[in-house]
């Protein structure tokens, strides 16, 4: 990234979209309301919460040991494991495969470990033409755009939008419905799927007990991508980590409930190395990208939960600066509030300055989350890890106004001088930019203090009363 | 039964009757009210915007002035919160801080959490003059202090069929305190669909039981000329219903 | 739980995910499968060609030529190895399989991998016809993981009804790279 993203102006033209707007809104509601039922109807939910958290405490506590415990066990399984500290590390390591296979062409199931390593401009560059398969991407990439949800990267478009989009695209008859335009992208899906040389999948889970890798889809193209190629390439960071096989059944209902609102989703596979001898489907050549890419340094400080996070979408769904503005503001394959955390930690402040902002502490996130990770929480510990950097912690600004305020005669004076000025100052021109008041006023007239006598005087007038308690 | 008042420096500047009417209420309850006068921000500004300095100079001036309190009830929700469950991680290196402010958080409430759970208020007599009247219920409310059906339940025996629910009433309406200024874009279209759901309950009152979002609500309305609706702490209808 | 008590909990769970659920008797499985058998989109079955209890898979093939169909399957080749005529098995309107295990807390089926197990028989194909014996139905995932001992087959898959996306707008849509429809034939029920 070059410029640092500007927040400020992402969202307030993403706000001003009214398509989008609606778009977003609607999908994530239904999303949140079926979480919300599926939750309800799972009575042990809230000890699954604290049961997945304490697992991935353990896993997050020691991920370099549980990585290489996966890798063992996946190498042992007849597949390859194969580490990189960053995004370029990752993408090389998919080149190298991919030239070495001689790969001209290659599906690819949603990952967002794979945006996050941007592996299809890499594999362009190698040549290698990737097909996402996934139908929320495959909108998008047919547009040219980025997801814009984590788990449904097309919330941004309506049916009308996805119907011009296809007619263009693919020729497709023009204004068609919701289930003609999934057979259209069948048809065109299915051709790419039996002629693909590779096959890129991410990671739900990655099992270190047994090297397996565990794959959630409804549409089914993880078990197509996963099944028909006979080379696949699995993106997973190094956080995807549980410890057991037996783990896998409790996250599942975590990541299932609270992503879709689904008992489960209708495809979930595990594999555990590649074919074996004598099996007609399943890759030839397993290999497992395991990516750092700052997830070791996350797991030593005070962010760890992080690398908890199941990737379930359900604190966008929850958001309410998230519903407003859509994903595209954020600027980051991990938009909401997991990205406004996510995107400064892992591509810097200096990236991401805004985001640690776009949160209003309203809480409902972390009420949502399956792993208890504490959003609000790491997002006012962000804004006192910028202020750090910015030096304004200990600033002359913030202790001034400090000092004042833990001095009760100099509160009170200063309590008394903004109430005249509140109590007559009335309607400030609309647009005053800069200031604090301007943007105070951009939508909100200055408030104004209730009438009567201030509460102090009040109290200190009916101490004093003949009977105590005057009025 | 006594409480120490924490008035909130919102209700100092912005709502003096809120917090008259708070004291009108437990008077009514027979609760004697304690208002420490030396009492400023409990330094939620601070804490919100990344100077944890800030907010620690005031949570030791919070301790200061109600560390002997039998109670402690503020009138808003999201400085309930601030002293409920933010002082104490504020002090990570003084296990004995830590311990002073959650021994404080343990007797502070919110006020009609104090009602309800300490006091033990199941009923609220009839208002004399009911009017149409919905209730925002904060996000603090909700989960700062964990208080979901309560006011709505007392708002129900005060106002009867004039009480009308709000709809998407678990959503924020966009303040969040420094994000109104830093985000004014999006915080104005939270803003703007809370009024409008306000709008559509057809109600003349809107309650609630944090001040901050009473403020942004009401500038809100009267940028959009809202006029007919009127904003309100809680305790107001309650001094009403209890006068 | 008893059988017949998982055996009802599998039975509204598959429901619930859109599986069609079909208890039957062995003697009556031939004329269900039948009626189950697309009436268009050619006449191709896709067929596994292991893991059947015995004379099982002579009956189904026997009961699909006297419904005009003709059947493609893993073919066994000179190494031992299976492969799939992959041109023949796209063109299969219909895919059958048998599965021995389906989990009643999810209402899910247990389709594992194994040499000539056929699994891509349940995802390419429009329509999805599975054979189980009653005595398959398990609790959930966690009593399926406890019998492969930690040493699991390469692949597991967990098919909950049929395929589907929510993609555009949040409409639940079937069908979209796997079967738009399940049959799910429990035997002895």
């Amino acid at each position: 990234m070059n410029a640092s993203h500007n927040f400020r102006k992402t969202s307030a033209a993403a706000v001003a979209d009214e398509v989008l707007g609606a778009a977003v809104g609607k999908t994530a509601n239904i999303l949140f309301s079926l979480r919300g039922a599926a939750v309800a109807g799972y009575p042990g939910f809230e000890e699954l919460r604290d049961w997945g958290r304490s697992r991935k405490m353990e896993v997050s506590g020691d991920l370099g040991p549980y990585a290489r415990r996966f890798a063992d066990r996946l190498e042992a399984a007849g597949g390859h494991a194969h580490f990189a500290r960053d995004g370029r590390e990752a993408v090389e390591i998919i080149k190298a495969i991919a030239g070495r296979v001689g790969a001209a062409s290659a599906v690819k199931s949603k990952s967002m470990t794979a945006e996050e390593i941007s592996c299809n401009e890499g594999l362009a560059h190698a040549g290698v033409t990737v097909t996402e398969t996934d139908l929320g991407e495959f909108i998008i990439q047919l547009a040219g755009e980025k997801p814009s949800h984590i788990v449904a990267p097309a919330i941004h478009k309506d049916r009308a939008q996805v119907a011009e989009l296809f007619h263009e695209a693919l020729g497709s008859a023009p204004g068609l419905d919701v289930g003609d335009l999934v057979r259209v992208a069948r048809k065109a899906l299915r051709e790419q799927f039996l002629s693909a040389d590779i096959g890129i999948t991410g990671a739900n889970f990655a099992v270190a007990q047994t090297g397996t890798i565990a794959i959630v889809t409804n549409e089914g193209n993880g078990r197509l991508t996963s099944a028909l190629p006979s080379v696949q390439i699995v993106v997973a960071g190094i956080d995807k980590m549980i410890p057991e096989l037996s783990d896998l059944p409790g996250f599942l209902t975590l990541l299932t409930r609270s992503a879709t609102g689904q008992v489960i989703s209708s495809y979930v596979t595990m594999i555990t190395g590649p074919r074996r001898q004598g099996e007609e489907d399943g890759p030839k050549e397993l290999h497992v990208v395991l990516l750092d890419n700052g997830r070791s340094a996350l797991a030593s400080g005070r962010f760890r939960e992080m690398l908890h996070c199941l990737h379930c979408g359900a604190c966008l769904n929850s958001c309410p600066v998230y519903r407003a503005v859509g994903g595209h503001a954020y600027e980051s394959v991990y938009p909401g509030p997991m990205g406004d955390v996510l995107s400064p930690l892992l591509w810097g402040m200096d990236a991401y300055p805004d985001l640690p902002d776009a949160c209003t502490l309203c809480g409902r996130c972390a009420e949502v989350c399956p792993m208890r990770i504490p959003l609000p929480e790491y997002h006012r510990k962000l804004r006192v890890l910028r202020a750090g950097l910015k030096g304004e912690a200990a600033g002359w600004r913030a202790q001034a106004w400090a000092s004042m305020a833990e001095n009760p005669l100099l509160y009170r004076a200063g309590v008394g001088a903004v109430r005249r000025v509140l109590s007559h100052v009335r309607g400030l021109p609309a647009k005053m930019n800069g200031g604090l008041p301007g943007a105070w006023t951009l939508c909100r007239e200055l408030p104004h203090p209730q009438e009567g006598p201030d509460f102090r005087s009040w109290w200190e007038k009916r101490q004093k009363g003949p009977s105590g308690k005057p009025e | 039964m006594k409480i120490s008042l924490l008035l909130t420096c919102t209700a100092d500047v912005l709502y003096p009757a809120s917090a008259r009417a708070c004291v009108r209420v437990f008077e009514a309850l027979g609760v004697e009210v304690i208002f420490p006068r030396l009492q400023t921000c409990c330094g939620q500004p601070w804490l919100n915007t990344g100077r944890p300095d800030g907010a620690r100079r005031l949570a030791l001036h919070f301790l200061e002035v109600f560390e002997d309190a039998e109670n402690v009830v503020a009138i808003s929700s999201s400085c309930a919160d601030t002293v409920r469950n933010h002082y104490a991680e504020l002090f990570p290196d003084s296990v004995l801080l830590r311990e002073r402010f959650q021994e404080v958080a343990g007797r502070t409430y919110e006020f009609c959490e104090f009602l309800h759970r300490v006091l033990g208020v199941k009923n609220m007599p009839s208002h004399p003059h009911p009017v149409r009247t919905t209730y925002h219920s904060s996000c603090r409310t909700l989960r700062g202090i964990g208080l979901r059906g309560v006011a709505e339940e007392y708002l129900g025996q005060m106002l009867g069929a004039d009480f009308v629910p709000l709809a998407e009433n678990e959503t924020c309406c966009g303040f969040g305190g420094s994000f109104s200024v830093k985000l004014p874009e999006v915080s104005g279209r939270l803003l703007e669909d809370k009024l409008q759901n306000i709008t559509a309950t057809g109600a003349s009152l809107v309650a609630s039981l944090d001040l901050s979002c009473l403020t942004h609500l009401s500038t809100g309305a009267e940028r959009l000329k809202l006029n007919g609706i009127r904003f309100l702490h809680l305790a107001e209808l309650m001094a009403g219903a209890l006068a | 739980m008893s059988n017949p008590e998982i055996l009802e909990r599998y039975i509204a769970m598959a429901r619930a995910a859109g599986t069609d659920v079909e208890c039957v008797s062995e003697t009556e499985l031939p004329v269900r499968l039948a009626a189950a058998l697309p009436a268009s989109g050619g006449n191709i079955a896709a067929l596994s060609a292991s893991g059947w209890p015995r004379g099982l898979r002579e009956r189904v093939v026997a009961r699909l030529a006297s419904s005009g169909f003709e059947v493609t399957a893993p073919r066994k080749e000179e190494g031992g190895g299976y492969s799939w005529d992959i041109d023949r098995l796209a063109a299969a309107p219909v895919g059958i399989v048998w599965c021995e295990h389906y989990l009643a807390d999810t209402g899910s089926l247990v389709l594992v991998s194994g040499p000539g197990m056929g699994g891509l028989a349940t995802l390419l194909p429009e329509i999805s016809l599975v054979l189980s014996p009653a005595q398959g139905c398990l609790g959930d995932l966690a009593d399926y993981l406890q019998k492969t001992g930690g040493s699991p087959p390469s692949r597991i898959t967990l098919a909950t009804g049929p395929s589907r996306t929510g993609d555009i707008e949040a409409t639940m849509t079937k069908g979209v790279h796997g079967p738009g429809k399940v049959v799910h034939f429990i035997i002895g029920a």
